[in-house]
């Protein structure tokens, strides 16, 4: 009866999951335009792809990008998290407001940023004259723009993060804290003895899917760089191009689906890889009651 | 027993609706149905005319038109017809014409019953294979050509452009109508260059324009990387950087052309046909256009739509009559309500859309104009379009200089011709 129910489930993942992650592993193997039958070709799109100057660009891009967006996102949902945890006044109000960028539609999201960023008439860059700084070019300058991507992401991912930070904040009993006091500990040893290693669970699945998130980057360079370049290229996309950008543009616009395959694999790979070091690495840190 | 119960009653309901999903609906013996898809949704209108137009003489044969958008349009067109779906008749436009003809994906039509030396080279060219067998019908083109905003001509008391100018008489122009505040920063643009991106009005009309080929006459090989082309994409970066009067590539990124033109910020613009339609709807007699200025060498790239056929049509005799209907006066009439039509017979009525414009100005290109330069690439074409992006948006923005920015992109477009 129990496989009655899974059956149907199971027969969905397996389908729509399984067998096109198998069928894209032995598409990377072939030449394939998605017209014509695929020509075998062994390992030469990977040898194509570790080669490839842009393949090994998206690469970069993309690891930057997960270094700049998942720490400070990290960092600043922990510490807005511990501030709304405390008693202060509008809570709520707060609450929500670093909430909402998070239920807001990604693409709608980046239209707003790109008014507000330009360079000659958007709000920021008005500001930042009025106070005599320096007004960079946010999205039109190759040196800044990746800047610019890992802001924007930070203040898209910071709310959803907080929530669920001041969720293991608030499952964290009482009486840890009321032994610390009594003990004599501070706020910040409370901190750091206390709160830290009890939300640690909380803090690696954060990290485990921000970093898998972060690598599968795609919408919001296909709206900020994608756009700007009319999806064509140049120093600007080059600047942020991430992997899944040159699996799309590899499959859907180049039909080269073969080699698009390689690329998504070795994603895969990637991604398999830093998850499973993140597994490694939490025994060392991670706490559970 | 009950299991089985269970299960006969949910094979009767399973084979209930794939049967019902089999029998068709009406049985309409005669009426041969072609599907015809196409991706512009403006064109949706002129679209069913022409159908209603064919039918009306063709009363055995029903045609259902879809509007696919451009962004998943060759996506699906090739997975319909390597897939063996209904799909009969279909846009293309020159690059990917070409492209499905190398890929022997259409259908070839008999040549003998359409009327194409109706048609102008560079509309017809596109759909002839290299055999001379015919593979399309051309439905409409466009061009590139110089559009300006009177008023501010008449401001400054710069004579408007004529149908003879050179490039340097649109140079001087542009610094004329080029007016700065007292920080230098340009309040109005002599003309707007969009010399990172746009593949069209930038590199390959002014490449061609200088005397350079864009592609080896086989299409297999870059020609570009010479002298003339050089000068060229020279000329272009000197109006941006040296005279300052068309925004820089970063400012483009930020400010979009329509907006630009139609508030009277910028003075002149290059763009295809269909711009000039949208920008005298919204500027009226304050707008007018004349055909690309002269370089070194006569003649602007065309660019055509047309209908091809998927090989695997079942309907291959529906399909040669509508092909044939293409080539007669109703249906480039029809579209003269839209656009430039492919037969020179009926641009006049699309010129009368317009009165008091250059409309020559479209129209002459139709005949003294060449066919778009189509790299016979296998399977790359989007690709080349994507590498001369790339490489014009680094020239361009004086992150490489011209000369290896032409020479990086050659060697590039070569490499993927294995």
């Amino acid at each position: 009866m129990a496989a009655l129910f899974i059956g149907p489930q199971m027969a969905m993942v397996a389908l729509f999951y399984l067998w096109p992650m198998v069928y894209a592993i032995y598409m990377s193997l072939t030449d394939w335009s998605g017209l014509t039958a695929p020509q075998f070709l062994g390992l030469e799109n990977y040898a194509k792809l570790f080669t490839s100057k842009t393949a090994l660009r998206e690469m970069g891009n993309t690891f930057t990008y997960m270094l700049g967006a998942v720490p400070i996102t990290l960092l600043l949902s922990l510490l807005l998290a511990s501030a709304l945890n405390r008693r202060i006044p509008c809570r709520g109000f707060f609450r929500v407001a670093y909430f909402l960028p998070a239920v807001t539609m990604p693409v709608a999201v980046a239209m707003v940023w790109r008014w507000l960023l330009n360079s000659k008439y958007g709000i920021v860059n008005n500001a930042l004259r009025a106070l005599g700084l320096p007004a960079p070019g946010w999205l039109v300058d190759p040196n800044v723009i990746m800047t610019t991507l890992v802001l924007v992401t930070v203040w898209m991912r910071v709310g959803y993060n907080m929530i669920i930070l001041l969720a293991g904040l608030q499952g964290i009993g009482r009486q840890y804290y009321e032994a610390a006091e009594v003990e004599g500990a501070g706020r910040f040893a409370i901190f750091f003895r206390v709160t830290l290693p009890l939300l640690s669970p909380v803090l690696f699945f954060l990290l485990t899917m921000m970093v898998m998130d972060a690598l599968k980057a795609f919408d919001i360079i296909f709206v900020f760089s994608g756009v700007s370049s009319k999806l064509a290229g140049g120093p600007l996309l080059d600047a942020t191009r991430t992997m899944v950008f040159g699996i799309y543009q590899n499959g859907f616009s180049f039909m080269r689906m073969g080699y698009a395959s390689a690329q998504a694999t070795v994603l895969f790979l990637i991604i398999l890889a830093m998850t499973a070091l993140q597994f490694y690495l939490q025994k060392k840190w991670v706490h559970y009651e | 027993m009950k299991r089985r119960f269970g299960r006969t009653l949910v094979c009767t309901l399973l084979a209930s609706l794939l049967l019902a999903g089999a029998v068709p609906q009406a049985q309409a013996t005669d009426v041969t149905t072609l599907k015809l898809y196409f991706w512009d949704e403006t064109f949706t209108d002129v679209t069913q005319q022409t159908i209603a137009a064919f039918e009306a003489q063709n009363p055995d044969i029903k045609i259902e038109a879809t509007c696919l958008p451009w962004a998943q349009y060759w996506v699906k067109i090739p997975a319909l017809i390597s897939s063996g779906s209904d799909l009969d008749l279909f846009w293309a436009n020159v690059l990917n014409g070409v492209e499905f003809i190398n890929k022997d994906l259409l259908l070839p039509l008999d040549g003998t019953r359409i009327n194409a030396a109706g048609f102008t080279q560079p509309t017809i060219g596109p759909f002839t294979g290299t055999q001379g067998t015919l593979y399309g019908v051309p439905i409409f083109y466009d061009c590139s050509g110089l559009m300006y905003n009177k008023a501010l001509f008449d401001k400054a008391g710069v004579p408007y452009p004529t149908d003879d100018w050179t490039w340097e008489d649109m140079r001087e122009a542009a610094k004329k109508l080029t007016v700065r505040d007292e920080n230098g920063e340009a309040q109005q643009w002599g003309i707007y260059l969009d010399s990172a991106s746009d593949t069209w009005n930038i590199f390959y009309t002014f490449v061609y324009e200088s005397g350079s080929d864009i592609f080896a006459a086989d299409g297999k090989s870059a020609a570009f990387n010479n002298e003339k082309a050089a000068q060229a994409m020279r000329f272009v970066y000197d109006m941006v950087y040296a005279d300052r009067s068309s925004p820089d590539t970063q400012e483009v990124q930020e400010l979009g052309v329509t907006e630009l033109f139609t508030s009277g910020k910028v003075a002149m613009i290059f763009h295809t046909t269909p711009f000039f339609t949208t920008m005298y709807e919204a500027m009226r007699d304050q707008v007018d256009a004349v055909q690309r200025p002269a370089g070194a060498r006569e003649g602007t790239p065309l660019s055509a739509i047309g209908y091809v056929a998927s090989k695997n049509t079942k309907h291959p005799e529906a399909v040669q009559k509508f092909m044939d209907f293409l080539a007669t006066d109703a249906p480039n009439d029809i579209m003269a309500q839209k656009n430039t039509p492919a037969l020179p017979s009926a641009t006049e009525k699309w010129a009368a859309a317009f009165p008091g414009s250059n409309t020559a100005a479209w129209i002459a290109p139709l005949s003294s104009g060449t066919g778009f330069p189509c790299p016979y690439v296998y399977q790359a074409n989007s690709e080349v379009w994507s590498l001369v992006a790339t490489e014009l948006n680094y020239m361009m923005s004086g992150q490489k200089p011209i000369e290896q920015g032409l020479a990086d992109l050659a060697a590039q477009v070569n490499a993927l011709q294995q």
